[in-house]
């Protein structure tokens, strides 16, 4: 089996695999603690911002479609050569490869302080590294097709949780719901931000695009992808607002596991771990496919050797890290800030300008082949 | 081919090798000691005692419970101490009860001892916090020979007792929620060893520091129940109605019990004068089950019923005039409050029990006879 980076035959992805793999991308870690974070600046209201976050991100999904539109046999790498250079290509396949490393990288170290801080504290983290990331390996070697497949069956084993959860609206409190806007929309305008990254991943369409079979349906099927993650975000969301007081939902670090601790069967007690054991299927899809874009970046800043050398290099070099470095809480914390401003540029203002270049470029005849 | 496959092999091999004594997590079952009950109480000097009482597997011991006390700084420092006592590592994610006594209740940041019980991740969330009236040793200590393991029999009576309205019941989860909420204020079952039982004696109410204020009865808890919303499996009450036809006995022969099959609440929130004014609505399909004194229901049923609303908008406003006078607010109007008038709420938000105090409550209770039992006297 051969890592190919070119669309082809065998890497052609459905459009129903494109959608999971957008959606995929977008919901992973973000839901566990996304309630409290959306509590703790819009307090109750802070559900209502997810909307906003949902509008933000279908307007750039529809931008990064447009512009991809222009160029549809090639990646954002492939397009930006065309129209601005072999050299701003190459800037801008470092740029997402830097992006990319650090979204694979963010999010697999977070769910690894999840299994930590939840299931095994005395294991050490490249231990735990090391047992994801030997999967992940073998998914990304697949390319597109693989990562889209491994989205499908991923979506069918997580089916019964969201029927799990819904056991828990016998203890709901919707009053803590009311009044709408209490504090009128500053609160939820200021929640905004928090939803950015909640939304992060339909990016991947820049470099997804070129290997969807139908590209005709690509601008709806981003859409129902964007609007797949909102419906998972809002029901976690409510779940957990409707249940937790709203003056002690910010004191929990991860709300929804700490929700699920109060589910209990006959035949299993502490659901979390069961959950959450079940819910890392989920997170790993997030940031797997983020690798092998990586991957696809590297190789074209250095077209040395093999794509699935690269992939080894990068996926040994995460395990280094770990191995030196270990970031706990607090720092994978403040990474993920960083990470998250970089995330508004490179998702939501880069496709507004590049599309507006772009627009102004196609009007000329030069650019109208 | 064949030298890739043994390469592959190879490095599996290895990564196993290193990976499993990687894993410090694995514990044996054999050497675990699973915490099902912990008891907290203070001694003559205000030390913190620590009681744990976990399960024995084993065959040659005499008693099926371990039950071990110890003196701690905190909660999660008394793990070391237990631990060199108990026969095997200490475990918490299963524990079932909390007893707390009723003397640590009244002093001032007792929460604390609980943190651990949030912090740790490990630590199970649906064990119920539970106040002892009296020591809590003698409790810990009990060994009852007609009943199960202690733990799990608390457990089960708190529960059905809790299913049948006699007493609150408030899990770790749910106590926190009560304690950091603002328009409530939390509360826990109460209970107390009478020679060779354990019994529940109702529901203690606690400021929203936790402190202990005050203690309402399995009849008043019934209502509170009701005034809540909370009704859960059969609630059955029994009333005295004073002047009704009836003949004079040793016996009280002016009492009728029914059961409340379900409740229908409405709160309707207003603010005058600087107070809050809550008008409950409650409106309660009864099944009249047992009738003391000569009555025509068949006829007379708007008589009986209004009886009995007289009698029980009397208890409820007694009772609410107990919890507004110890200030403490355990009926989630509060929550209507916020809900409603959440302009006047968050004026006093920061101290809701006071203002719970000053508020005018007025509870009009409309019972409906649905069925008046298989006999026709």
């Amino acid at each position: 089996m051969e890592l190919y980076l070119k669309p082809s035959k065998s890497n052609q992805v459905s459009l129903l695999q494109y959608i999971l793999i957008i959606h995929s991308m977008q919901l992973g870690v973000g839901v566990i603690s996304l309630p409290r974070e959306l509590a703790e600046t819009g307090g109750t209201d802070g559900w209502i911002a997810l909307f906003i976050g949902y509008a933000a991100s279908v307007t750039a999904s529809l931008f990064i479609v447009q512009i991809m539109k222009k160029h549809p046999n090639g990646t954002i790498i492939d397009l930006i050569s065309r129209y601005f250079g072999r050299w701003s290509g190459y800037v801008m396949a470092a740029a997402f490869g830097i992006y990319m490393t650090l979204y694979a990288y963010l999010l697999l170290d977070r769910m690894i302080l999840y299994v930590q801080s939840w299931i095994m504290q005395q294991s050490r983290t490249y231990v735990l590294m090391l047992l994801f990331i030997i999967p992940a390996y073998m998914i990304v070697k697949g390319g597109w097709r693989a990562l889209g497949r491994y989205a499908e069956i991923v979506l069918l084993c997580s089916l019964w949780m969201p029927l799990v959860l819904m056991s828990l609206f016998h203890q709901a409190h919707w009053l803590h719901l009311l009044p709408v806007l209490k504090e009128g929309w500053m609160p939820v305008i200021s929640t905004v931000p928090a939803t950015f990254l909640a939304f992060l991943g339909f990016e991947s369409a820049f470099f997804l695009y070129p290997h969807l079979t139908r590209q005709n349906k690509a601008a709806s099927g981003i859409i129902i992808a964007n609007t797949l993650t909102l419906l998972v975000y809002l029901f976690v969301t409510l779940i957990c607002f409707v249940v937790f007081s709203p003056d002690e939902i910010s004191f929990y670090n991860d709300s929804m596991l700490t929700l699920v601790k109060i589910i209990e069967y006959r035949f299993v007690e502490r659901f979390d771990i069961v959950m959450l054991t079940c819910y890392l299927l989920v997170i790993s899809k997030t940031w797997i496919p983020a690798v092998y874009m990586t991957v696809y970046c590297t190789h074209r800043l250095l077209p040395i050797g093999k794509a699935a050398t690269h992939l080894f290099l990068l996926l040994a070099g995460m395990l280094l890290v770990t191995f030196i470095w270990d970031p706990g809480w607090i720092m994978n914390d403040k990474w993920v800030a960083l990470f998250t401003k970089m995330g508004i540029v490179m998702a939501f203002l880069l496709p507004l300008a590049l599309w507006g270049l772009v627009s102004v470029m196609s009007l000329f005849p030069r650019w109208q082949k | 081919m064949m030298k890739k496959r043994i390469c592959c092999v190879t490095v599996v091999v290895s990564l196993l090798a290193i990976l499993l004594s990687g894993c410090k997590d694995r514990v044996d079952l054999e050497n675990v000691t699973l915490l099902l009950m912990i008891g907290l109480d203070l001694d003559e000097n205000n030390n913190l005692m620590l009681y744990s009482s976990s399960p024995v597997f084993s065959r040659e011991a005499k008693s099926k419970n371990e039950t071990t006390k110890v003196t701690a700084l905190t909660a999660r420092d008394a793990r070391g101490a237990l631990e060199a006592k108990v026969s095997a590592l200490i475990s918490i994610g299963k524990l079932q009860n909390v007893l707390i006594s009723k003397r640590l209740l009244r002093h001032k940041g007792w929460i604390q001892l609980l943190d651990v019980l949030y912090r740790d991740s490990k630590a199970g969330s649906n064990a119920r916090l539970i106040c002892v009236d009296g020591p809590v040793e003698p409790v810990m200590f009990f060994k009852p020979d007609n009943k199960r393991r202690l733990p799990l029999h608390v457990a089960k009576l708190v529960d059905t007792a809790h299913e049948r309205n006699l007493v609150e019941r408030s899990t770790i989860f749910e106590f926190h929620r009560l304690l950091f909420d603002k328009a409530i204020t939390p509360f826990m079952t109460e209970l107390r060893l009478v020679d060779k039982e354990v019994v529940l004696t109702g529901t203690a109410l606690l400021d929203n520091e936790g402190l202990y204020q005050t203690v309402i009865n399995l009849k008043e808890n019934q209502l509170l129940q009701i005034i809540q919303d909370e009704q859960l499996a059969d609630l059955s009450l029994t009333l005295v109605l004073p002047n009704v036809k009836h003949e004079e006995s040793v016996f009280e022969t002016r009492a009728v019990s029914f059961y409340v099959t379900e409740v229908k609440r409405k709160v309707k929130v207003d603010y005058a004068q600087g107070r809050f004014i809550f008008d409950i609505d409650l409106d309660l399909p009864i099944h009249v089950t047992e009738l003391l004194f000569p009555f025509d229901v068949i006829h007379d049923a708007s008589k009986l019923e209004a009886l009995i609303n007289k009698q029980m908008e009397q208890k409820m406003e007694a009772l609410i005039k107990k919890m507004q006078k110890a200030a403490v607010d355990p009926t989630g109007l509060g929550l209507y409050a916020r809900a409603y008038r959440y302009a006047d709420f968050k004026k006093v938000s920061e101290d809701w029990e006071a203002s719970f105090a000053k508020a005018d409550v007025k509870v009009h209770v409309r019972t409906k006879v649905r069925d008046y039992g298989e006999v026709r006297y």
